[in-house]
Parts: structure tokens; sequence; C-alpha cells
């Protein structure tokens, strides 16, 4: 079998100090996570403030540039740390259906909230949409990131050669 | 398992005899099910003690009344606490002494003692400090014993992220 | 905005496919079966030592059946490194034998008991009396 670009990843030395050392691969896993609840945590601290609800007291353009900060210095520490998880066993992540959803959420999040937050810091006042849209949108955002937690739980248990 | 108190043992034992410890062992989607929720749950709960941390060490929200930001986290905070300790206590009951094997496992333990630490932090920061609230409710700089808190908030509730998942490898 | 929000629905009802597709997903971790044991013999297919647990895929079949690709699933990193093993131990072709717990649910998964290595060395990897108390409803006791 030719051996594919995730073979060669995994063969790395980095890949295999991760995948076979003591305390590397829990390390990034607790980095990985602890940074995922300050990303969501920004990123509904805008929902909710787009809503209507302000956590902080902060004006809407205020808190959107707060959150685009802080969903992407989270984003870039997920993706560091994320990428090094996945270099340790790159073949099985790379086919893992739960891996490949996960990831499109992601994007699917990072791209639809960016959008949104950088119009949003011109904002004076909060749009003049009905409160049902703006329910809709923060549900749709809360139903992707939710979707993002639940599909890296699964990661472990999509394909029997990561039991 | 020499060190580990007789009574918390013998408790271990009772789980593993009960139905639900039977059921949620044999099917499978059950773990990843209830770790879902707790991770959600761990989300709420982390994130807006957090902020209210932040608020106390002046990093974040400078200027937001303390005791409004308190209170509007509290159902959060609240939610996310209770969520964590049904799912904590499902995912616990899946194999307290087979499987995963939790309870002999020491970081399990250190996990819980730091879980009640950060209560214990919060009832003195509440019983103490938070008692004289009005006096620096809006102040941009916070007293000691607030800062205090806060950090030691930040430290305990990383440290239960973090022992959190090294269950798994120790 | 409503683009955003027309596929946000479409993403939930991905989702709710994707659910139903893994309810029937029987794979699970440290769900096997103590009273069961299962001697495998065969191929290796691929090997990997890596966190938070190893992995042996092979194709194995038992005296009576015919060959299945089966994977065995290790504690732990540390728990192989203690019989010397290494990212080499195990090559695609290499011979093998497999005695273990079978998973619940039919899936093709093993918890290894005794590995028997390409170079014909026996590896007890869990001590059996443990599993046989389990299986007979005692408690781990040390």
């Amino acid at each position: 079998m030719e051996p594919s670009i995730w073979d060669w990843i995994y063969d790395l030395r980095i890949s295999q100090m991760i995948a076979e050392g003591a305390w590397q691969f829990p390390a990034l896993e607790v980095i990985h996570i602890y940074s995922m609840i300050f990303l969501i945590t920004a990123v509904a601290l805008f929902d909710l403030s787009f809503m209507g609800f302000s956590v902080g007291g902060e004006t809407i353009s205020r808190a959107a540039k707060m959150a685009l900060r802080w969903t992407w210095v989270c984003f870039g520490i997920n993706a560091v740390s994320g990428t090094l998880i996945f270099m340790s066993r790159a073949p099985e992540y790379a086919g893992n259906w739960a891996f490949q959803l996960k990831l499109a959420l992601v994007f699917v999040g990072m791209a639809a909230h960016t959008i949104i937050l950088r119009k949003a810091a011109r904002w004076e006042t909060a749009p003049a949409m009905g409160f049902g849209s703006k329910l809709l949108m923060g549900g749709i955002s809360l139903l992707i990131w939710v979707g993002v937690i639940t599909a890296s739980r699964w990661i472990a248990y999509a394909i029997p050669e990561f039991l | 398992m020499n060190e580990m108190p007789e009574a918390w043992y013998m408790f271990c034992q009772a789980v593993e005899t009960t139905w639900l410890h039977r059921t949620m062992s044999t099917t499978n989607w059950y773990f990843p099910a209830v770790e879902t929720f707790h991770h959600i749950g761990m989300v709420l709960l982390v994130g807006s003690i957090s902020l209210f941390d932040l608020r106390l060490l002046g990093v974040a929200m400078k200027g937001q009344s303390v005791s409004r930001l308190a209170d509007r986290l509290l159902p959060t905070t609240w939610t996310g606490f209770a969520l964590m300790l049904v799912t904590g206590t499902l995912l616990f009951v899946t194999s307290p002494l087979s499987g995963q094997e939790y309870c002999p496992n020491a970081t399990f333990r250190l996990k819980l003692v730091l879980i009640g630490l950060a209560g214990l932090n919060m009832a003195v920061f509440h019983f103490t400090v938070y008692r004289r609230v009005g006096e620096w409710d809006k102040a941009h700089s916070t007293p000691l014993g607030a800062k205090l808190v806060g950090s030691l908030s930040v430290i305990l509730w990383a440290g239960v992220v973090a022992a959190g998942r090294w269950i798994g490898f120790s | 905005m409503r683009q955003k929000a027309l596929l946000g629905l479409m993403i939930a009802c991905g989702l709710l496919v994707v659910s139903g597709r893994l309810l029937a997903h029987h794979s699970a971790a440290g769900l096997f079966s103590r009273e069961e044991e299962v001697v495998l013999t065969g191929a290796v297919k691929v090997w990997r030592m890596v966190n938070p647990h190893p992995a042996l895929v092979f194709d194995g079949k038992t005296d009576a059946g015919a060959v299945e690709t089966w994977t065995a699933t290790f504690n732990s990193v540390a728990d192989v490194r203690k019989h010397g093993w290494t990212r080499e131990t195990f090559k695609a072709g290499d011979p093998v034998t497999m005695l273990g717990n079978p998973f619940f649910g039919g899936q093709k998964t093993i918890f290894p008991l005794v590995v028997t290595t390409p170079d014909g060395k026996k590896h007890l990897m869990r001590d059996p009396e443990v599993n046989k108390a389990y299986a007979e409803g005692a408690h781990r006791v040390q």
C-alpha cells in the first residue's frame, strides 16, 4: 500500500513524541479543551448581546470587537493544539467521519460568526430584527457549537481503530 | 489502593451492583453521550465563573457592577454545576471498579478535592469580601481579597479541567 | 442573514440525520465481556503505539471461523512499553496471536489478555484472575 501524506505526518519525530509521550498528549488535550471553553463563552457573550441580553453591560459594537478578538485567539490556540494532536495519529483522524464533521462545523461556525461580528463592530445599536429571528440565529449558533462538542466526543468512538 | 478509605471502596462496590451501572456499562453509546453533556456543563460552569473571576481581577468588564454581574451569571453557573453533578455521577457509575476504575484513581479524587476547594473559595468570598461589595461594586480596581479569590478560582478551575482530562492517563 | 439561517437549518438537519447513525453505531470503550474469551491468530495490518489507546489492527480467525479484521485495544502506551514494545514491534504482515475479551455488540474489537508477538514471546497484558473474579461478581481486591 502506498504511504499517504497522513502516514508521512504520522512518521515525523514530533508526531511520535506526542503519540508515545507520557504527558504531551494529555497536556495538549487540556489546553485544547480549556481554550474551547473560552471560545464558546466568547461566542455566547456576543450572541446574548445580539439578542438584547448584555452580560457585561457593553454596547453591541464593543461586545462584537471583544468577541472577535477572543474567538480568534482561542481558535488559534485550538488550531495549534488540535493540529499537534492530529499529527500523532494522522491516518486515523483524517479518515474519521466524526473528526471531519467537527472540522466542518468549526469552519461554518467561525465563518458565520466572523462575518456577523465584523458587521456588528460598526453598529450603533442592535439591528432592528424581530426577536424571533434573533432567537433563531442564536439557536443556530448554539447548535453549531454544541455540534462541535458532540462530534469531538464521538471521534474516539467513530471508528474501531480508535478504541 | 492501600491508602483508599474503606468506606469509599465499599461505596464503589455497592455502585457496581446497581441497575444503573449494569445498563450504562453495557450500552454502547452512553459514555460519549453523557460525556457530551458533561462538556456542555463544563462550558457553562467554568465559562461563567471565569467571567466573574476576570471582573474580580479587573481584567474584563471593568466598571460593570460586580453584584449585577454576579446576579446575571449565577443562573448559568448553577445550571452548569447541576449538569456537571448529574453527568459526572452518571460517568462515574459506568465503571467505579471495572473498566475505567475511577474508584482508586488518584487523579479522579484530586479532581473532586479541587472542586471542593473551588467551592470553599467561593463560599469564603461570599461571606467576607463580598459582604461589603457595596463599597467597591463599580470600582475598576477591586479589593485585594477579591483579586486573591479571583486568582485562586481561575487556578482551581483550570486544575479541575486538567485533572478531568488526566484521569484517563493515570 | 436569511441565507445563514437557512445554512444553519441545513446543518441542524444534518446533525439529526447523523445522530441517528450514531445511535446505530456500535462502538464503545471499555465495554467488553469479561466472561467471554476468544483466541485469534492472524497477520498484522496496522500497529499504532499511540495515545490515548494503542491499537493493533489485524486479520485474525478463530479455530472455526473465517478471517476477519479485528482491532485489539490496549490500556495505555505505558502499559505496552512495560513489555518492551516499540513502534517497530509489529509490522504489516507479521504473525500475531491474540487471546482476549471481545467487546459487546458483536463489533470486532478485543481487549487483550495474552499477546504472542512476532518473535514468538507471550505477553500477559492483564491479570486473568481479576477477570474471573469480576465475572463471578466479586470486585477487585488488593
